[in-house]
């Protein structure tokens, strides 16, 4: 599916994602004011439409959700494994810092944590999969690995520029590059989600 | 050369996001949600809770300050009351409260006004608690006087909502009210007044408009959720028959 796609299939194809990744972005920023499970609603219903369409034969973005997973050397077991490593090396830096402030993080307890987490990590997933899985993948065919990574990085930023303002950027492209060389470096998607959903999870308790 | 490079670029990249991040992390320690809800917040703290919500539901707790008084001036500053997630938060400017010659500070305090709140407004509801917001100057106690607006922010329970209103001892006066973005709880004024305050709604409960985008808002991301999970279910058997199907034809 890769070859068949082709190089010069790829530069339109990282476009019509990009687009379809920012109107998700847009709607869910236009939406905020009706509030915030409505907006993440709308969020994810975008994303939810473009996975849908990802199936390996779409011609919207080819490879697919599987996001290369048959060409990895990672097995599951890796992916796992290696996306809550790297979650951790994301999560770690801001722990002594936080605990200095005193937030109140350990105060939260468990009420509503599993409704909270399953949305979080379907908004993460979508996220990854549209990202790393098909954005990345077509602009590497296109561009090379590390304009990919860019390129996705910025996306990953641009998305949440709506929600955490311009202070929030430079944290999110970081995070994106780091996601973005977990997927060149590992060849899929799922450890990319893996380590997405597991930082934003610690936010439960960090917060 | 060129294909070290290329080998090594996403472990590269890799290493540099993570330094990256580590180091912004250790500059500005913001929790690392990139995504999802909004965290939930601790349930609103009634004084007089509902009944599903009675055993549960926790006192709520007032909030003080003292600014002090450099050359005659008042400095500014916030207030809020001692919750996790505060119910009530003020922001006072440099030299908007008055006090006399002598006075050393300014004490800004916000009670929740449990026992004998004033009665509610005309055609409208108390939603959540009222609370008295007041300040007096140090020593001597007596009242300070706002001289500009002050801006109020106040948690407002789940439910129906209008506006908030100030009671100044003899009636309640609407107030011009915004709403924080994002539907977070909150809702902001300003006023020149100090006094008692609440959230007020329209007497009569919701709109039905209103109930069916809070019930959207609540239970149509879960069905996403579940949505989610039988398009990856039926993808994955999909994808294992078309495996199964290859593997017996190649």
């Amino acid at each position: 599916m890769i070859a068949s796609v082709g190089r010069t299939g790829a530069w339109p194809q990282a476009g019509r994602i990009s687009a379809l990744v920012l109107l998700a972005a847009l709607a869910r920023a236009a939406i905020e004011p009706m509030g915030e499970g409505m907006a993440t609603a709308a969020f994810a219903t975008v994303l939810l439409a473009g996975m849908v369409l990802t199936r390996p034969t779409s011609p919207l973005m080819g490879e697919g959700w599987s996001g290369g997973a048959a060409y990895s050397r990672w097995n599951t077991g890796r992916s796992l494994l290696g996306g809550l490593v790297v979650a951790a090396l994301i999560v770690a830096p801001g722990l002594p810092a936080l605990a200095g402030a005193g937030a109140g993080h350990a105060s939260r307890g468990l009420d509503g944590w599993w409704a909270w987490a399953a949305v979080t990590a379907l908004v993460a997933t979508l996220e990854e999969v549209a990202i790393r899985g098909a954005l990345q993948g077509a602009l590497t065919r296109g561009a090379g690995t590390l304009p990919a990574i860019a390129a996705g990085a910025a996306v990953f930023a641009l998305i949440h520029l709506p929600r955490y303002g311009l202070g929030g950027l430079p944290l999110d492209f970081a995070v994106g590059v780091a996601l973005g060389g977990l997927r060149a470096v590992s060849g899929r998607v799922l450890p990319c989600a893996v380590a997405h959903t597991a930082a934003d999870w610690a936010a439960w308790w960090m917060a | 050369m060129v294909d070290g490079v290329r080998r090594r670029g996403p472990l590269v990249a890799l290493a540099l996001g993570l330094a990256l991040a580590a180091l912004i992390h250790t500059a500005s320690p913001s929790p690392p949600l990139f995504d999802g809800l909004p965290l939930p917040q601790a349930p609103y703290a009634y004084c007089s809770p509902p009944s599903n919500l009675e055993s549960s539901n926790v006192r709520p707790a007032r909030g003080q300050a003292d600014f002090p008084v450099q050359n005659g001036v008042v400095a500014g500053g916030s207030v809020q009351t001692d919750e996790s997630a505060p119910q009530v938060i003020l922001f006072i400017g440099v030299d908007e409260l008055k006090v006399s010659p002598g006075a050393v500070s300014a004490r800004v305090t916000i009670d929740p006004v449990c026992a004998d709140p004033p009665p509610p407004p005309g055609g409208a509801q108390i939603r959540g608690n009222v609370y008295r917001v007041s300040a007096v100057e140090e020593p001597g106690g007596r009242p300070a006087r706002v001289s500009a607006a002050y801006h109020l922010t106040m948690r407002v329970p789940p439910g129906p909502f209008s506006h908030l209103q100030l009671y100044d001892g003899t009636a309640w006066h609407p107030l011009s009210t915004s709403l924080a973005p994002g539907g977070n709880p909150y809702a902001g004024s300003t006023l020149a007044q100090m006094g008692e305050l609440a959230a007020t709604a329209t007497s009569g409960g919701e709109s039905p408009v209103s109930v069916v985008l809070r019930w959207l808002g609540s239970f149509g991301v879960l069905a996403l959720v579940v949505l989610f999970g039988i398009i990856a279910l039926v993808q994955e058997i999909r994808r294992r028959r078309t495996q199964g199907r290859e593997r017996r034809t190649g």
